[in-house]
């Protein structure tokens, strides 16, 4: 397996070392594409002063050599990014941007951003508070050991703004707005650029090797032209679905995540998602039987089509997700993989 | 999908994270999950984050919620270790309360008598708390509590007067009960709110720390009635005695004391309604109005065969037992005979013993004792066995 770029170990980790190394191209701040870069925020648009001194208080930002005029840039470029969390056509008051701001994780925010802008004291921060959690995060994600740190190398190499792109020094912490935790941020990186790597390597693999889906394979089909009727009345009844509910099904049955996996995700109890599904497979059938009715097809026919076993519509209901809709990655294969 | 929540085909970390923290507000969440919906590769990112979330030890967690509960509501605890330290100390005066009182005393009248408690001298009296109330005349007890004739008091310079004050208080203080439960501060209270022969009378609490006396003593010895409300935890019990002297040397009362022992229960099982007492001659009427008699001061009981009709609601020393006292004067100095005397018409027991002979002038028993039925008859005993009809 290809191992994940490691340009810079830091294992243990040294911020004189880390100086040494990278002064000679240590970029300026205005080298870095920055969400805070000033030349994006309207100059027109200002936040009260005591506001600003709240949060630049709040954020610590003195201790990460972050000036107080160098806070309120990043938070009004913070607030222009997501429009203070209001939509696009939404008028924002003052007390809507106040809020905004002070729901923002501060101290995490002005942590990325000083080291986004090459701030010794914050890189010493974000060594002490993230190296070991970095770690630990990359191997549960990678589930090796081996691979876990190595995953860890990378994105601390890429943090640190070891690689140019067309020339300039960018940083991924710069990205950070503060709208969820850093560590957080840092684990759905993790996360991601495990998920690239493991495409980028994989791209050419079959799915059909891959043990996830063997199940799949003997499920019985219905005839094509059953099976093209029920995939437009499937398109069309899932169309009709809010998106949590459709996140819900794909989840489900082509990922096949748990409900404890599901519900944690989507910050609910775990019989909720269960309920839902219920709910969910009935509905589905129930408009799956109509739309199939409707085109044509006899009702017995379309419960044959469907299986009158619910279970079995939603053995059904996966097969033509799968065949439609983009392969979930599996873990799986990346675990085969690694071995 | 706006351009925004694109970064190339898939939501970018910012997203992904803020949307499994639950950070996103609503629109921008819905195009989120309608994203995630369809795209495997961004679900696989959002589960594995998830699932590198580092979960806490249960035990940590749940001491971390005790540690917020009690971070967020400090004065909560305080408050629970102030309401433990009041109920330990409720049930203790209440345990303390429970053992010291009779089982059941009710309503008794001025002449009615208590037998020492079995609480030792030395032991505080139990606190009563209600608030104190104003005296109230009781002009029947105060009629039943005038001196006997035959009894010509001494006067007294007041130095002795003073003296038997201070030797009361003192013994007061130190929560010695008196004669009964009620009249644990009788003579402080008594002495404060006397202010002439049979003139005061009232109901005031018990408290160890009654109010000094403030009146001057007469020279007479002088008997006042009191009422005294007692409250336990679950029932009021209300003790109305004694006449006691306000000049009461300590000498005689401790001789008072040592003659009272507790009463035992009586045959019936019963509560005793109302004892009354004369040397070691001790009659009680339980709840039920049956009377009985004691001999050895309350330590056995006989039940005395009814003569008379109905129940026995009350029983009284005779006033003319305070006559009997006459021969008995002579053999005890100046204090002991007062107090003697006193005691025996009114509160205590240190009245002539069963042992002593009768006058022998006298051609006829002498009504020691009355006792009182529901219908209002009074019947009249030398002995407290053979009773008759007052005349």
């Amino acid at each position: 397996m290809e191992k994940f770029p490691n340009p810079c170990s830091w294992y243990p980790p040294s911020v004189a070392a880390y100086r040494e190394g990278v002064d000679g191209i240590r970029p300026q701040s205005e080298d870095l594409n920055l969400a805070v870069a000033p030349q994006s925020l309207d100059s027109e648009s200002g936040l009260p002063a005591r506001l600003v001194d709240e949060l630049w208080l709040a954020a610590e930002a003195a201790s990460m050599d972050l000036s107080r005029d160098e806070f309120e840039q990043i938070l009004l470029a913070v607030g222009a990014k997501h429009q203070f969390g209001l939509g696009p056509e939404v008028a924002h008051s003052a007390t809507r941007q106040e809020s905004f701001l002070r729901a923002l994780q501060l101290r995490d925010l002005a942590l990325a951003q000083a080291c986004a802008l090459g701030r010794d004291a914050a890189w010493q921060q974000f060594i002490a508070r993230f190296r070991e959690p970095l770690t630990q995060a990359a191997v549960a994600i990678t589930r090796s050991s081996s691979l876990g740190p190595e995953l860890a190398d990378s994105l601390y190499a890429d943090l640190f703004g070891l690689r140019e792109h067309d020339g300039i020094r960018k940083s991924p912490l710069a990205s950070y707005s503060g709208r969820g935790s850093l560590m957080g941020w840092l684990r759905a990186s993790l996360a991601q650029r495990f998920v690239d790597h493991h495409r980028r390597t994989h791209r050419e693999e079959p799915l059909e090797d891959d043990a996830g889906f063997a199940a799949t394979e003997s499920t019985p089909t219905p005839p094509p032209e059953e099976l093209a009727a029920l995939s437009r009345s499937l398109a069309a009844v899932l169309e009709d679905l809010p998106a949590e509910d459709r996140f819900l099904l794909a989840s489900y049955f082509l990922d096949q995540r748990t409900l404890q996996q599901i519900a944690q995700v989507l910050r609910v109890h775990e019989a909720t998602i269960s309920r839902r599904l219920k709910r969910l497979t009935v509905h589905l059938r129930e408009q799956l039987l109509k739309n199939l009715h409707a085109s044509g097809m006899s009702r017995r026919a379309a419960e044959e089509a469907l299986g009158t076993d619910p279970r079995d519509l939603s053995v059904n209901l996966r097969s033509v997700l799968q065949a439609s809709a983009t392969p979930a990655f599996s873990l799986k294969e990346a675990k085969s993989e690694s071995r | 999908m706006s351009e925004r929540l694109q970064s190339g085909l898939h939501l970018d970390a910012e997203i992904l994270n803020a949307f499994a923290e639950g950070a996103l507000p609503a629109y921008e969440r819905e195009q989120a999950l309608a994203h995630l919906a369809v795209c495997a590769d961004c679900r696989e990112i959002v589960f594995l984050a998830e699932q590198a979330q580092p979960v806490p030890a249960a035990d940590t967690q749940a001491e971390s919620r005790w540690q917020r509960w009690l971070r967020s509501a400090p004065m909560f605890g305080i408050g629970i270790g102030a309401a433990a330290l009041a109920g330990a100390l409720i049930f203790a005066l209440t345990l303390r309360t429970h053992r010291a009182a009779p089982p059941t005393v009710a309503p008794q009248t001025a002449s009615t008598h208590l037998p020492a408690p079995p609480l030792p001298p030395e032991e505080a009296p139990p606190k009563v708390a209600p608030p104190p109330r104003p005296l109230r005349a009781h002009p029947p007890a105060v009629n039943a509590l005038e001196p006997s004739p035959l009894y010509k008091p001494v006067p007294q310079p007041p130095t002795v007067d003073s003296r038997s004050r201070e030797s009361v208080t003192a013994l007061n203080g130190r929560g010695y009960v008196g004669s009964g439960y009620g009249s644990a501060a009788a003579p402080t209270g008594g002495m404060g709110s006397g202010s002439g022969a049979g003139a005061a009378a009232g109901v005031m609490p018990i408290t160890p720390t009654a109010a000094p006396p403030t009146g001057a003593a007469d020279a007479a010895p002088q008997s006042v009635s009191e009422m005294v409300t007692v409250t336990p935890t679950t029932q009021e019990m209300t003790v109305e005695s004694a006449h006691v002297a306000s000049a009461l040397p300590l000498r005689a009362m401790a001789k008072m004391r040592s003659v009272q022992p507790a009463l035992q229960p009586l045959p019936s099982k019963l509560p005793a309604a109302t004892v009354v007492s004369s040397g070691t001659r001790t009659l009680a009427a339980d709840s039920a109005g049956a009377l009985f008699l004691s001999l050895d001061a309350g330590q056995h009981w006989t039940r005395v065969a009814t003569q008379w009709k109905g129940k026995v609601t009350q029983l009284r020393l005779a006033p003319a037992a305070a006559t009997q006292l006459s021969g008995q004067e002579q053999l005890m100095d100046s204090d002991e005979a007062r107090a003697s005397a006193v005691a025996a018409t009114g509160a205590d027991a240190i009245s002539p013993p069963a042992a002593a002979p009768a006058p022998a002038k006298s051609p006829t028993p002498v009504a020691f004792f009355q006792l009182v039925t529901d219908k209002g008859a009074v019947w009249v005993s030398s002995d407290g066995l053979n009773w008759q009809p007052s005349p």
